[in-house]
């Protein structure tokens, strides 16, 4: 069971990856968890909103405006993505 | 949800955006950096008179926090798309200016603190200040009409610069209506100002020397028309402060203007000669050719 739900997990990373990627104009493989606000110069106030709806699409979820003023890094991101999709960490 | 209470309003106003809207956490310091101790000042007295308890402060926020965050959204789009949404005005008027809750909770204090907050919001107000309110002391201005006056911030401030003036205010949202007279009778100039609820297409409004009109324009399907009406109320002699938004998606706009040019040609187009003029942007662009938000204001004759 263990390797099913790191499979999962390790999907969505790859997923949230790949919208990041996109959003900052950078490689999935540069995306991990020093990735923030204050470590990619393109990442300014507009570009979390485009983040933000990006993921909204990727995931099909709706963030609050809390959560949406709050992501600004990936390790956050990637927890309150895999918790609102179900496959969180139990 | 209230907490923070550091020395001052500012602070926790800066305290309460950084708890629960990272993103926001520097607004404040930017100000600050920016426009400095009267700003400051002033950006004070505003919130302790009109949010004087911490829960009231931290609602103010939450609803600052939501109306930028609905622009930022819109613009991103807006950036891609290049137009607004289609929406007529009576749309708009339902969804926004009479949903009382959304008006009280959100709108209204986001825009008033985007006075302070919007680099071109605040330098909009200093040219209202040093240009069109210096010129209504030196006339001995006894009276004018805001039309649209939202917030009231612009109302309030000219009963606070100006001792001796009356003002009345044109609005068609009930909650607009009762924050602006709730920020005037905050301030102690209830005496001193009235709003109407009432469109002034349908019914002809006074006529007044000293005519002002924020951030109207673009919430209109024709500014023309309307523009003719405020045209026809000012007195022989007097004069308007008339300001648009271009670029800018709010939920409400509905007429967009993309360059101040065409601002100016609609006051010339309903009868109105350009004296001074005011342009601010938002921010410099993101990326070359992307639109920015601008707010363009004018004192016309
Ligand atoms: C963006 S706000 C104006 C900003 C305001 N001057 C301030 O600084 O707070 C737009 C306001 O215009 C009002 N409005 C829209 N159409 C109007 C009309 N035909 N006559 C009067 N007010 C109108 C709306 O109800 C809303 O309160």
């Amino acid at each position: 069971m263990a390797a099913v739900s790191e499979a999962v997990d390790g999907d969505v990373e790859g997923r949230i990856r790949e919208v990041m990627a996109g959003v900052f104009e950078l490689s999935p493989a540069e995306i991990g968890p020093q990735t923030s606000k204050d470590t990619v110069e393109r990442w300014d106030s507009l570009q979390q909103l485009t983040l933000v709806i990006s993921l909204e699409e990727e995931f099909g979820i709706q963030l609050s405006d809390e959560e949406t003023a709050s992501l600004l890094n990936y390790p956050l991101i990637v927890a309150v993505i895999s918790d609102r999709i179900g496959t969180g960490v139990q | 949800m209230a907490e923070p209470t550091g020395a001052t309003h500012l602070d926790d106003l800066a305290a309460y955006l950084a708890a629960r809207y990272p993103i926001f956490g520097d607004v404040v310091d930017r100000g600050f950096a920016a426009f400095g101790t009267p700003w400051a000042n002033e950006f004070e007295a505003t919130l302790a008179t009109m949010f004087a308890k911490p829960e009231a402060l931290s609602l103010a926020a939450s609803g600052y926090a939501s109306f930028a965050l609905d622009l930022m959204r819109r613009q991103v789009r807006f950036e891609r798309e290049r137009t607004y949404p289609a929406k007529t005005y009576e749309e708009a008027a339902r969804e926004v200016y009479h949903d009382e809750a959304y008006m009280t909770s959100e709108y209204l204090p986001g825009l008033l603190l985007s006075h302070y907050l919007w680099p071109h919001h605040y330098r909009q107000a200093r040219f209202f200040d040093s240009a069109f309110v210096a010129e209504m002391r030196v006339a001995q201005a006894s009276h004018f009409i805001e039309v649209g006056c939202g917030t009231g911030f612009y109302s309030r401030r000219l009963l606070q610069q100006l001792p001796d003036i009356r003002g009345v205010g044109y609005e068609i949202s009930p909650a607009s209506k009762a924050f602006t007279e709730g920020q005037v009778a905050a301030f102690g100039f209830a005496d001193r100002y009235e709003v109407l609820l009432q469109d002034i297409a349908d019914r002809d409004m006074a006529s007044t020397q000293w005519l002002v009109c924020v951030e109207v324009l673009e919430h209109l399907e024709d500014p023309v028309a309307f523009l003719r009406l405020l045209r026809a109320s000012l007195a022989p002699g007097g004069k308007a402060f008339i300001t648009a938004a271009l670029n800018a998606p709010h939920v409400d706009h509905i007429y967009l203007y993309v360059q101040s040019a065409e601002v100016e040609a609609q006051l010339e187009a309903a009868g109105f000669t350009l004296e001074q003029t005011f342009v601010g942007v938002a921010h410099p662009p993101r990326a070359p050719g992307l639109p920015v938000p601008l707010v363009a204001a004018y004192i016309v004759a």
